[in-house]
């Protein structure tokens, strides 16, 4: 189940009858620039929905708005049922903002005590939650150390921290892996793995987004421009399976026309003296291709094959790299 | 709104900035400038001298000495501290000296002074006169409290500590729009308002806290009595507002951390030099007074003058109390109007 949505007149995917989430021809402009224009997608209860996109391609500019922090110039927003920027909408959703949005002279109890004050939660019920989640954010031994002196992962899990503690329906998470080391990021796409609530999670790493989205919605210069899962978005936008074979300074002519007579084999050129085939499998192909190799009498020196992936549909959707 | 408050006052609580100027240094400059003022070179009042006592006092080193005209000026130059202690030399047969000598009570100046009066009328004795010597503590007479050494200098100093303390604050306002935390606030289910007051209320009570710390500092360390306890609080409250919203403006408006406090300390030193909390308003001319009186520190240093020296009632003190009611009211609504408009302006 996947589409590719454009503009405002896009469908509304058919998920269940009331989604977690649903975004509907979204728009916001600051000055001149359209930071958003006409973003439409919903997130069903538990499902992991990932938006990417490259920087300022607008993502923190979608969540501010379904977080209530900014209006939209247009379109509608509706979370758990409610109106975008209500208090009950507000109720619903677990906000991880990109920075580092603690108090770093109080310690991680203290935050974490105001912060569900203001989700009203007390006595002893805020306590229980926050020992829970410090102990899921893998945090429980450094709860009473001002975040202060918490090293650069342990600070983003305590951030994520602050945004789980009032067990949210939807957890917005925005770019949370972010100049983190790997440690903290593994805690961190574990934490959220296990979740079970319905997540939106911005991300410009194409591997995270890859692993832990259900869905994902690929975002660019303010427009949704594709949707669908991981397999069927890299399906219809990723191209083939390429096959590189490096042959030190052979005659690539001769070995480049008899792969184009293989059966399978949908292009072969040549890049940088070695030899690139597009192929629907590449595995399947791979003996054949040696085969005629050797029979030709080429030496290779190397054989890869490599799937598409989501860099590859970014690419062939824009014309541009993911990340520069 | 609690929980916005809380975590401000928590905050504010574990800053040392806040403990160090808001407390030690305007005990410190209390104490420095209290004990100069308050030295026991001041002089020792005389009544009725006889020529010999005033040419022995005048000729002795280490002792100071003021004419007075009558008794009830000496009594009231005791209580304010103008002079240490007096001597009443009462009329005599000749070739012997009485005197009275007043205190104000057993202070260590005072016995400082006896000490030196008991030297002259040595001195006289020495010359053959017969010496009478009678000592009278103002304690059981008078009706009024005597004066701190302190009592300028210790409202003085509140109301300028605290205009330092709190506007300083600000800065950590300015963090926390900066680090996001009131972004991560405003996402949660709580009305922009309660984001307002809550920050409002917590400058206000930090402000009312340490004015009133400071208040009972006076009290214990430094013998200051403040006066009607009503207008006292009521000062106090309004100038803790007043200062409040003058730091939630400045926080507003800084952009960064180290920009709220240069603009912070620099408000407040002039705002306390105009509030004449460096030099008495009653010693600089009018001009200088009346511009004085633009800003709230000077009305509540009149109002404390005015309670602490001349022991003025409630009644007394409703200009100063009027005024600083409107530099609250008027400061706190430009600063919510100004602190919502600015902080939530995507929104
Ligand atoms: N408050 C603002 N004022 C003006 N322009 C803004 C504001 N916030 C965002 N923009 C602009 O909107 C566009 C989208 O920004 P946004 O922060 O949503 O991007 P992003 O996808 O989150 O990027 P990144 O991966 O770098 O976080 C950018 O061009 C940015 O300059
Ligand atoms: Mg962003």
């Amino acid at each position: 189940m996947q589409q590719a949505v454009g503009g405002s007149e896009a469908v509304v995917t058919t998920l269940g009858p009331s989604p977690m989430l649903r975004c509907e021809g979204l728009r916001k402009r600051y000055g001149d620039r359209l930071a958003v224009d006409g973003v439409t997608f919903s997130i069903a209860e538990g499902e992991c929905y990932g938006l990417l996109g490259p920087n300022g391609a607008g993502k923190t500019t979608t969540i501010s708005m379904l977080c209530g922090l900014a209006v939209p110039d247009e379109g509608d927003i509706t979370v758990d049922g409610f109106e975008g920027g209500t208090l009950e909408a507000k109720a619903a959703v677990g906000y991880v903002p990109q920075d580092l949005a603690l108090y770093p002279d109080l310690s991680a109890v203290e935050n974490l005590t105001f912060f569900g004050q203001l989700y009203r939660l007390s006595g002893k019920e805020l306590q229980t939650r926050i020992g829970e989640t410090l102990e899921l954010v893998g945090l429980a031994d450094r709860g009473k150390d001002r975040i202060g002196t918490y090293s650069g992962g342990m600070k983003r899990r305590a951030n994520m921290a602050a945004g789980l503690l009032h067990r949210p329906k939807l957890l917005v998470l925005d770019e949370p892996t972010v100049g983190v080391d790997p440690q903290s990021r593994n805690a961190i796409l574990e934490t959220v793995g296990k979740l079970g609530i319905a997540v939106l999670y911005t991300t410009h790493y194409m591997e995270e987004a890859f692993k832990l989205c259900d869905r994902i919605g690929i975002i660019d210069d303010g427009h949704l421009i594709a949707e669908g899962t991981a397999d069927a978005l890299i399906g219809d936008h990723g191209g083939r399976d390429k096959v590189h074979l490096s042959c030190d300074g052979a005659d690539l002519d001769e070995l480049a026309a008899a792969c184009r007579e293989l059966e399978n084999i949908h292009d072969v050129h040549e890049v940088d003296g070695n030899l690139e085939l597009s192929t629907d499998h590449g595995p399947a192909v791979l003996s054949a291709v040696v085969a005629v190799a050797t029979r030709h009498g080429v030496d290779l020196t190397g054989v890869e094959v490599r799937s598409p992936n989501l860099e590859d549909v970014f690419l062939s959707l824009t014309g541009k790299e993911l990340r520069d | 709104m609690i929980a916005v408050i809380w975590v401000n006052l928590r905050r504010a609580m574990g800053d040392r900035r806040l403990l160090i100027i808001g407390t030690l240094v305007p005990v410190v400059i209390i104490l420095i400038t209290g004990l100069l003022e308050g030295s026991p070179k001041e002089p020792i009042g005389l009544l009725h001298p006889s020529p010999r006592l005033l040419h022995l006092a005048e000729t002795t080193d280490g002792i100071k000495v003021r004419v007075e005209s009558s008794r009830t000026d000496l009594t009231d130059d005791i209580l304010r501290g103008r002079v240490v202690a007096g001597i009443v030399q009462l009329p005599s047969q000749s070739n012997s000296v009485r005197a009275d000598f007043l205190i104000e009570s057993a202070t260590t100046d005072a016995v400082q002074a006896r000490t030196d009066v008991v030297a002259l009328m040595d001195l006289m004795a020495a010359e053959g006169s017969n010496t009478k010597f009678t000592d009278a503590t103002l304690h059981a007479t008078q009706t009024q409290a005597p004066l701190s050494p302190f009592w300028y200098v210790a409202p003085a100093n509140l109301v300028l500590f605290v205009g330092i303390a709190v506007l300083v604050l600000s800065a950590g306002m300015v963090e926390t729009r900066r680090l996001g935390v009131l972004q991560r606030i405003s996402a949660a289910p709580v009305h922009k308002r309660a984001i307002v007051f809550g920050q409002m209320a917590s400058m206000m009570v930090t402000a009312i806290a340490m004015a009133i710390g400071l208040i009972f500092v006076g009290i214990v360390l430094f013998d200051v009595h403040w006066g009607n306890p009503m207008s006292v609080f009521l000062v106090v409250a309004l100038l803790g507002i007043s200062i409040a919203a003058l730091a939630v403006i400045i926080g507003t408006w800084a952009r960064s951390q180290e920009q709220a406090i240069a603009t912070a300390v620099i408000v407040a030193i002039i705002a306390g030099m105009l509030g004449g909390c460096v030099y008495q308003l009653s010693t600089v001319s009018s001009t200088v007074k009346n511009v004085g009186h633009i800003v709230p520190q000077a009305w509540a240093m009149d109002a404390f003058i005015k309670l602490i020296s001349d022991h003025a009632t409630f009644a007394d003190t409703l200009p100063e109390i009027g005024a600083l009611a409107v530099f609250a009211v008027v400061l706190s609504a430009f600063a919510v109007w100004y602190y919502s408009r600015k902080v939530f302006s995507t929104t």
